[in-house]
C-alpha cells in the first residue's frame, strides 16, 4: 500500500504500542530479577538461573498475550487495535525467547565436553521415554518458529509468498505454542513440588484454548444467524443466487459478512453519501486475509479493520496510486432482500451496485 | 431505507487519530493486560522452589542409598 518504499511505516499508533511493549517487558524483567528475589523466603537463587527463569517465564507469558488477542478481536471489535501492530509483538517475543535459550545454554552446557550447542543436542537423547523426554528439543523447534515467524514478518515477505502462503506459516504459532507447553511441562514442572507452576500453566492453557473455542461458536452462531442461503430462482435466470442481507438490517458504511456455498466469505456494503448503494466484493483483503466485512467505508472506500488498506466498493481496486484488487460479486435485488451471486469476478471487475431509491 | 442506522461506533484506523472511546477502552485493556502479564510474572517469580545449596553433605559420613542408577542418559 506505500508508494515509496520504506522498511518500517512508522506512525503513532505503531511508536504507543512498541513503547507500551518495550516498558511492559522492561518492568517485568526488573520485578523478576531485582525485586522478587528480596521477597523470597528461599536461599538466593543465582544470577544466571534467575535470569533464563525470568526471560523463559517472559516468553511464555507473552505467547499467551499474543495468541489470546485473536479470539479477543472475534467476541468484541474494539481489540481489533492490539492486532494493529502484533507482528512487533511477536519479534520481541522472539527476543525474549533467545535470551532465555542463550542463558540456558550457557549455564547447563558450559562444561560439557563438546560444544555447549552440540551439548544441547547430544546431552540427553532419551526420545523414546515421555518422562525423560529431551524436552530441550521441544523448547528449540518452538524457537525455530519463532524464529521463522520473526524473520518473515516483515510485508516484504508477506508480498513476496502471498497471503495464504504467509498466513500459512504464521498459524505455526500455534505448533509453536503446543511445543512450549510441553516443554515446560516435561521440563521445569517435572521437577515441581509446589502447585503455583502446574497451576498456572494449566489457567494459561485454559485461558487460550476457552477464548478460541468461544470466538468459533460466536463466529458459528453469526453465520447460522446470517440469512444466507439459496434464493428462488427466476425463471430462466441459471444464475445459484443466493441471500445475502435484508436491506431494512443494514447500516450505512457497514459490511456485513456472507457465508458462501464454498466456504469462502464475501463483505456486503452500504455505501454512498446517503447510503443508497450496496455493493459486495471478496471478504478477504488482499494484504493479510483480514476480514473486510468488519471494516467501514471511509472516503468512499471499504477499509479493512486490521491495517486500513482500502477498496472502492464497486469494483474492489485500491484507491490510486495503490494497486491492491480483491474479487467483487454481482448483486441483485428483490423486495428487501439482497441476493448474491457467489461466483467471485475476477479481482477489480466493476460491479453496478443497488441503488436504493428513497435512501437518506 | 430511512430506519437505517449510520454506525456511530470507534472505528481504529492504524494510520489516523485513535478515537478517544477507543483510546480509553484500550488504555484500560492495556493497563489490566499487563497488570495480569505481571501478576503472573510475580507468582512465577516468588513460586520459585529452594534448590537446595549444592554442596556434598561430606559431614553425614557413609550412607546406604537403594535404587536403580540410570545409565543413560547420564549418571543418575
Amino acid at each position: 500500500m506505500a508508494v515509496a518504499y520504506r522498511p518500517v511505516q512508522w506512525n503513532r499508533n505503531k511508536l504507543v504500542y512498541d513503547a507500551v511493549l518495550l516498558v511492559g517487558i522492561t518492568a517485568y524483567l526488573f520485578l523478576f530479577l531485582r525485586f522478587a528475589p528480596g521477597w523470597l523466603d528461599i536461599r538466593p537463587i543465582g544470577g544466571p538461573e534467575l535470569r533464563m527463569r525470568a526471560f523463559g517465564s517472559c516468553a511464555y507469558i507473552m505467547l499467551h498475550l499474543i495468541l489470546i488477542i485473536g479470539p479477543l478481536v472475534r467476541l468484541d471489535r474494539r481489540f481489533l487495535p492490539m492486532v494493529y501492530n502484533r507482528r512487533h509483538f511477536g519479534v520481541a517475543l522472539f527476543f525474549v525467547a533467545l535470551t532465555h535459550a542463550w542463558y540456558v545454554t550457557g549455564w547447563y552446557q558450559a562444561f560439557s565436553p563438546v560444544d555447549k550447542y552440540a551439548a544441547v543436542l547430544v546431552g540427553n537423547t532419551n526420545v523414546a521415554s515421555f518422562i525423560g523426554f529431551p524436552f530441550e528439543y521441544l523448547g528449540i523447534a518452538a524457537l525455530l518458529i519463532l524464529f521463522v515467524m520473526a524473520a518473515t514478518s516483515h510485508d516484504f515477505w508477506l508480498n513476496f509468498l502471498g497471503a495464504p502462503v504467509w498466513k500459512a506459516i504464521h498459524m505455526a504459532v500455534y505448533v509453536a505454542y503446543g511445543l512450549l507447553v510441553m516443554h515446560v511441562v516435561l521440563g521445569p514442572l517435572h521437577s515441581e513440588a509446589g502447585l503455583v507452576y502446574p497451576l498456572m500453566v494449566g489457567a494459561g492453557l485454559a485461558l487460550v484454548v476457552g477464548l478460541h473455542l468461544a470466538a468459533a461458536v460466536k463466529e458459528r452462531r453469526g453465520d447460522r444467524a446470517n440469512p444466507s442461503g439459496a434464493a428462488n430462482p427466476r425463471e430462466g435466470d441459471d444464475t445459484p443466487w443466493i441471500l445475502a442481507a435484508r436491506i431494512s438490517e443494514m447500516e450505512v458504511d457497514r459490511g456485513v459478512a456472507v457465508l458462501l456455498p464454498d466456504g469462502e466469505r464475501a463483505a456486503v456494503f452500504c455505501h454512498g453519501e446517503r447510503g443508497e448503494k450496496i455493493s459486495a466484493l471478496s471478504n478477504a483483503c488482499k494484504h493479510q486475509n483480514g476480514p473486510l466485512s468488519e471494516g467501514r467505508v471511509i472516503d468512499g472506500c471499504v477499509t479493512c479493520p486490521w491495517h486500513g488498506y482500502q477498496y472502492r466498493p464497486e469494483d474492489g481496486c485500491s484507491p490510486p496510486p495503490f494497486t491492491e484488487k480483491v474479487p467483487t460479486y454481482r448483486l441483485r435485488r428483490e423486495g428487501d432482500l439482497v441476493l448474491l451471486d457467489p461466483r467471485a469476478l475476477s479481482p477489480g471487475t466493476w460491479t453496478d451496485p443497488i441503488v436504493l431509491e428513497a435512501a437518506k | 431505507m430511512s430506519e437505517r442506522e449510520t454506525s456511530k461506533s470507534a472505528f481504529f484506523v492504524g494510520y489516523l487519530a485513535t478515537p478517544r472511546p477507543l483510546a480509553w477502552f484500550l488504555a484500560v485493556v492495556t493497563v489490566v493486560m499487563a497488570g495480569r502479564g505481571i501478576g503472573a510474572g510475580l507468582a512465577f517469580a516468588l513460586g520459585q522452589q529452594d534448590h537446595g545449596n549444592g554442596r556434598f553433605a561430606f559431614d553425614r559420613g557413609y550412607q546406604s542409598l537403594s535404587g536403580v542408577i540410570q545409565a543413560k542418559p547420564y549418571p543418575v
